[in-house]
């Protein structure tokens, strides 16, 4: 039996065509029923709140969304959620910034169903104006990236990106970024919002393990600002950038196959995507900690451009060493408390992100023997130091 | 499916004992009548040894037996739910408004007898 959730129960005889037009109601055998009516009380609540959000609705979008959420959360039916993210997408650069529903898909065991969340945030038009000027600028950054050009999609499309201030994000986790809506009907149309959480880093920040205190006290006043722009660029330029060569169904390459040189053996390449190949099918479990890694890379390596680092108002020199140090050093340092996320029982890595950020502590400590350097101290109190400041060499990574 | 980690998905258990729990939820001077307290005594009967468990298949949120999930009752499998996804995909439209079935906000249940169970009536606490 699939139950949806909903306030109407399955003996209603209202909005019900979700639940009537399914036709096929078998499967190797298997017979399934349909009902709606799952947390029906708490989504009366739902609805009473909403209504009353209505009458401050600031334009005539929002307005429409709210019925539109109000109207899922009555009958269960998906597309009226899927009207309402169509009409949030549309309702561009607002103050106040607000999504509900039954979201993120992460919890499900088999990726599917969804959790409910619902947030509602300030824009931060300080932060949002740098985030715009990194879009703006995102061209000029791509062929500062460590491949060639011909692994660069033909034209890179500039997408919305906000900073937001969270008022209250009611969920089992509040994310530092998000890139939604997640239906794929709405995205494939280049429809969708990409934003930063901005004070989700600050409320989240406590003591460091790890650090000597010297550390400690530059990433409590730089963690804010290196996260901003690490984030920026792991969300723009890391997911954003590259593109998957590939053989269509006719045959033909999406590629210049004589220039596209292989980096690592000065050949043409000779491997790419068949047209009913994905990333996500080659790669499989590996794929997502793999494509996360590339964009904490790619943040990573261009937090070191000054170019950047202008957009970020960082353009004096002392703070410009120190920033760039705390960018580094909070990776590292993520790097090892991102060992909570791996299960040595199992031999399975959690978390996408932590595995990444694992890889990449380990590339730095086995690539350089001056830049990272991890000491067992039986006594902690006056902590481990993690990179080394004195050994770091800033003028080794400027172009 | 409350205290599993957001990011990560492994099992977290308060640092203080049950008993202390126990203490500071009951405390007198927190309920206005009796049938309040009632139903927190509801709630901690229904939650409190489950949000203390440590056993081995409580640990990370998936698929039973080496998991635990919501999402599925308890007697589903990861081969029922191999099933559940061909039983969307082949009602699924995204192309047409209106005949979309999806699994966003549906909770799934094996069926054994012809009842099942009522889901827990859960009341807000201010409206009690």
């Amino acid at each position: 039996m699939i139950r949806f959730a909903s306030i109407l129960p399955t003996s209603s005889t209202e909005e019900r065509e979700f639940l009537d037009k399914v036709q096929l109601k078998e499967v190797n055998g298997n017979k399934f029923r349909l009902e709606r009516g799952d947390y029906a009380p708490l989504l009366e609540l739902v609805n009473e709140n909403l209504h009353l959000a209505s009458k401050f609705a600031s334009n005539q979008i929002e307005q429409e969304m709210l019925t539109k959420y109000i109207q899922h959360f009555r009958s269960g039916s998906l597309d009226a959620h899927m009207e309402g993210s169509r009409l949030w997408v549309q309702n561009k650069g607002p103050v106040i910034e607000t999504y509900i529903g039954f979201i993120e898909n992460y919890r499900d065991p088999a990726g599917q169903r969804a959790e409910f969340e619902g947030f509602v945030a300030m824009v931060n038009k300080e932060m949002s104006k740098k985030f715009n000027s990194l879009v703006e600028n995102a061209p000029s950054f791509l062929p500062k990236l460590p491949w060639d050009r011909q692994f660069e999609k033909e034209k890179f499309s500039k997408p919305d990106f906000t900073s937001l201030d969270v008022l209250t994000f009611g969920s089992s986790g509040i994310p530092v970024g998000i890139n939604i809506p997640n239906y794929d009907c709405i995205r494939d149309k280049g429809q969708f919002k990409n934003v930063s959480l901005g004070n989700v880093l600050t409320a989240t920040e406590s003591k460091p393990n790890f650090l000597s205190s010297d550390d400690a006290d530059l990433l409590k006043k730089y963690s804010v600002a290196s996260t901003e722009i690490v984030v920026g660029l792991h969300e723009l330029l890391g997911h954003g950038s590259g593109r998957l060569l590939r053989r269509d169904e006719n045959g033909q390459l999406n590629f210049d196959p004589v220039k596209t040189i292989n980096p690592f053996t000065k050949k043409p390449v000779e491997k790419y995507y068949e047209y009913n190949e994905t990333y996500d099918t080659k790669f499989g479990s590996l794929s997502s900690a793999m494509e996360e890694c590339r964009a904490e890379c790619v943040g990573l390596y261009l937090s070191l451009d000054s170019d950047v680092l202008r957009i970020f108002g960082f353009t004096e020199p002392k703070s410009v060493q120190d920033v760039i140090y705390v960018s580094w050093l909070s990776m590292v340092h993520k790097g090892i408390e991102s060992l909570k996320m791996y299960n040595p029982e199992a031999k399975k890595w959690l978390q996408a992100h932590s595995q990444a950020r694992y890889v990449i502590t380990r590339v730095l400590l086995e690539g350089s023997k001056n830049l990272v350097k991890i000491e067992h101290i039986e006594k902690a109190e006056d902590g481990e130091f993690l990179l080394n400041n004195n050994h770091f060499s800033f003028e080794l990574f400027f172009r | 499916m409350g205290n599993y980690r957001g990011f990560g998905d492994s099992k977290f258990v308060p640092n203080v004992s049950k008993s202390k729990l126990q203490a500071l939820v009951f405390a007198e001077s927190l309920f206005e009548d009796k049938k309040e307290r009632d139903f927190v005594e509801l709630l901690w009967k229904e939650c409190s040894e489950k949000l203390y468990t440590l056993s081995k298949e409580k640990l990370l949120l998936g698929f039973p037996p080496n998991g635990v999930t919501t999402y599925f009752s308890a007697n589903m499998t990861e081969a029922d739910a191999i099933v559940v996804k061909q039983f969307l995909k082949d009602n699924v439209s995204f192309d047409v408004l209106f005949i979309s079935i999806s699994h966003y906000s549906a909770y799934f249940f094996r069926i054994l007898r012809l009842t099942i169970p009522a889901p827990l009536k859960i009341h807000p606490l201010g409206n009690t």
